[in-house]
């Protein structure tokens, strides 16, 4: 082509370019207004996403009553002022108290910050000591200035012994031994998780009672002509409205 | 209702998105075909689209992957094969390869991040094998433009720096994540110092930047921060006072024009090609690119600013302000503080790279020798970047995957309640 026409051709086409370019950004940035929109509505659908489980108070203060439950996210510090991701508002709590982290197949890791003290399960955590030795898993009970937690694990974790108080504890004398359904009646849980394989193989012999029983429950009889099925009248079901599926959006998937 | 679906259809902001990158890059090619009717621009014009199709569309079928940042690096990685070709095509030709090679080691990145879930053995293993390829262009190296950082294999030259940053993130996420103090500081003190034995002082400053932004992201220590950030600080100093060529680059940056046909050649040069672009540009295979010096590296957007203008160099620069966007939305999402800080820390590797290449072309800072991500000319360069990517798409595929978990979770729980 010759230069001349190529140079009109190149001197048109630069507001087609700019024009392009505005519109992929604005595009992109729609698309990223869009997705956070997204995922607000979905994470308040999901209150407990990316929770790793709860601790319950079991001693607190009149800013946190006691059967509270607050959430526990993967890893974060807890302490005494708002911007930490567990606030934990009792005297002797630090405004900055303890790093976590969860680790799976450990459990939760606490580091204490520097002049900071807690004790998990009675053992005394500090800056200095390998906290590695004594994460918390399911059932363990944190001391942080007064307040006393219970650490309950969501199911579907891999943790070590996260369904029951570790075996040790049944080496305690009975009345040291935390009362555990007491602890969380206050709480709309339901323990019913098996013990862990672990357990059963340290003490195959050992017939282990629930912590926490089932209320009785009238079991359903099987139909005969001693026990007919209750009269029901037959009864015009509302109609669904008719909703065709919808196609899923790449943004959604 | 065949209608509003279709209509739901058409306004996919994915599709929408991929369809404008591609009708830009056809119309763009085409035009280069009309300049001399070669065929490769032909050519391009629709394995350059086809391609983005490709990277879009069925890359998100095989895995998890975030289409808003294909879409985007995609388009900066062809908008650099379309500038290269404007300017001199043996090199765009090579880039498209690298370019290809790019999302192979992307793919894998992602796998890696996907697969990978105990990271000690290859962090360990990493360490001294990076040190070790930190090391080579000492010993193997030529000397170019005062740094000493590439050595060569044959014919291929290699920034061992550039695949570096990979295992720096690695290393520095994995022990920040389990709270290891020494391993990290040891093996970034040994990069910073070998980096400077090297005199690259623009890598030096980028692993220094991404260190210490991911130590305040994992600590919120803001003591220890500042004290690194008056270390780094007194750090330049020295470095300023020590070595003659930083002195050079100082001076120049501060008045160009007072050495405009020698040492400030370089950046008179950018400055008035910016300046010639106005607005819109001079126009796609017009202007003279070719006169500013390493137009197709450290000074590829002052080409696209004189090709295509101010208003389309302010948009690639938006572009990279939406890649970071994204990152840091993927590393707050993340579960884990390793994947958390990696994908935290590749956000921060490429912003930084993007303002220290980008504030020394247009006289901001002081320039160094750093490639622009995903656009400049260099197959380590771009295949580094496009793992960069590939890490955030793998953490960002895994947020994906728990969320899902998350919401099955949720429904068996309201199903459990409902019985």
């Amino acid at each position: 082509m010759p230069d001349n026409i190529y140079e009109i051709i190149s001197l048109a086409a630069r507001y087609w370019f700019a024009l392009l370019g505005v519109l992929i950004v604005w595009r992109a940035f729609r698309w990223l207004r869009k997705d956070r929109k997204a995922n607000h509505r979905r994470l308040k659908q999901l209150p407990d996403a990316g929770m790793i489980g709860e601790m319950v108070v079991l001693e607190g203060s009149d800013e946190l009553p006691e059967g509270t439950a607050i959430p526990v996210p993967r890893a974060g510090v807890m302490g005494f002022v708002r911007g930490c991701d567990v606030v934990v508002p009792v005297e002797g709590v630090s405004p900055r108290h303890v790093d976590f982290t969860f680790q799976d197949g450990k459990g939760l890791l606490l580091f204490p910050l520097r002049g900071a003290v807690c004790y998990v399960d009675d053992v005394e955590l500090t800056h200095r000591s390998n906290t590695k030795k004594h994460p918390m898993c399911h059932g363990s009970r944190l001391q942080i200035g007064d307040a006393v937690l219970r650490l309950r694990l969501f199911a579907g974790l891999d943790a070590e012994y996260r369904a029951y108080i570790p075996y040790e504890r049944h080496d305690q004398p009975f009345w040291d031994e935390p009362d555990v359904t007491q602890d969380w009646q206050d709480t709309n849980y339901i323990y019913r998780q098996e013990p862990s394989p672990w357990q059963e193989s340290q003490n195959p012999w050992e017939q282990q009672e629930p912590l926490y029983e089932e209320p009785y429950q009238e079991q359903p009889q099987e139909e005969s002509w001693l026990n007919p099925p209750p009269y029901q009248p037959w009864q015009e079901q509302p109609q669904q409205p008719y909703q065709p599926r919808r196609r899923r959006r790449s943004h959604e998937e | 209702m065949k209608n509003k679906q279709e209509r739901s259809f058409r306004k996919d902001p994915g599709r929408l998105l991929s369809s404008t990158v591609m009708l830009f890059f056809f119309s763009a090619f085409l035009l280069l075909f009309l300049k001399d009717y070669a065929w490769q621009a032909f050519a391009l014009s629709l394995a350059v689209p086809a391609m983005i199709w490709l990277g879009v569309n069925l890359l998100p079928r095989l895995f998890p992957a975030d289409k808003l940042l294909l879409s985007l690096t995609n388009f900066l990685c062809a908008l650099g094969v379309l500038v290269l070709y404007a300017t001199n095509p043996d090199y765009a030709y090579q880039q498209a390869t690298y370019y290809g090679v790019g999302l192979v080691a992307m793919v894998i990145c992602i796998y890696l991040v996907r697969i990978i879930r105990h990271w000690k053995l290859p962090v360990l293993l990493l360490m001294p094998v990076s040190l070790g390829l930190l090391v080579l262009p000492l010993i193997i190296g030529k000397e170019t433009n005062g740094a000493r950082n590439w050595f060569y294999v044959g014919s291929l030259s290699v920034q061992p720096s550039e695949i570096v940053k990979l295992s720096l993130l690695l290393i520095i996420s994995y022990f920040m994540s389990r709270r290891k103090l020494l391993p990290w500081l040891i093996f970034a003190g040994g990069c910073l110092g070998i980096l400077m034995l090297q005199k690259d002082l623009g890598t030096a400053l980028m692993y220094y930047g991404v260190t210490l932004m991911l130590f305040y992201a994992s600590s919120g220590n803001l003591l220890l921060t500042g004290v690194g950030l008056a270390g780094g600080a007194g750090a330049a100093v020295m470095g300023y006072k020590m070595f003659a060529h930083v002195k050079k680059r100082v001076a120049i940056w501060q008045n160009p024009w007072s050495d405009y046909d020698n040492a400030g050649y370089q950046l008179v040069q950018s400055l008035m090609a910016i300046a010639s672009g106005g607005l819109f540009g001079v126009g796609l295979g017009l202007g003279y690119p070719r006169t500013i010096p390493v137009y197709h590296t450290d000074f590829i957007f002052a080409v696209i600013c004189e090709q295509f203008g101010l208003i389309f160099g302010l948009c690639v620069l938006l572009m990279y302000v939406a890649i970071i966007w994204r990152g840091a939305t993927v590393a707050m999402a993340a579960r884990t503080s390793f994947h958390g800080l990696l994908a935290m820390g590749a956000t921060l590797m490429i912003g930084l790279q993007t303002f220290v290449i980008i504030g020394g072309v247009i006289k901001l800072i002081p320039l160094t020798g750093v490639t622009m991500p995903f656009v400049s000319y260099g197959g380590t360069s771009l295949v580094s970047s496009m793992c960069l990517v590939g890490l955030l798409q793998g953490v960002a595929s895994l947020n994906e995957d728990d969320l899902d978990e998350d919401t099955r979770l949720a429904m068996l729980g309201s199903q459990e309640g409902m019985r």
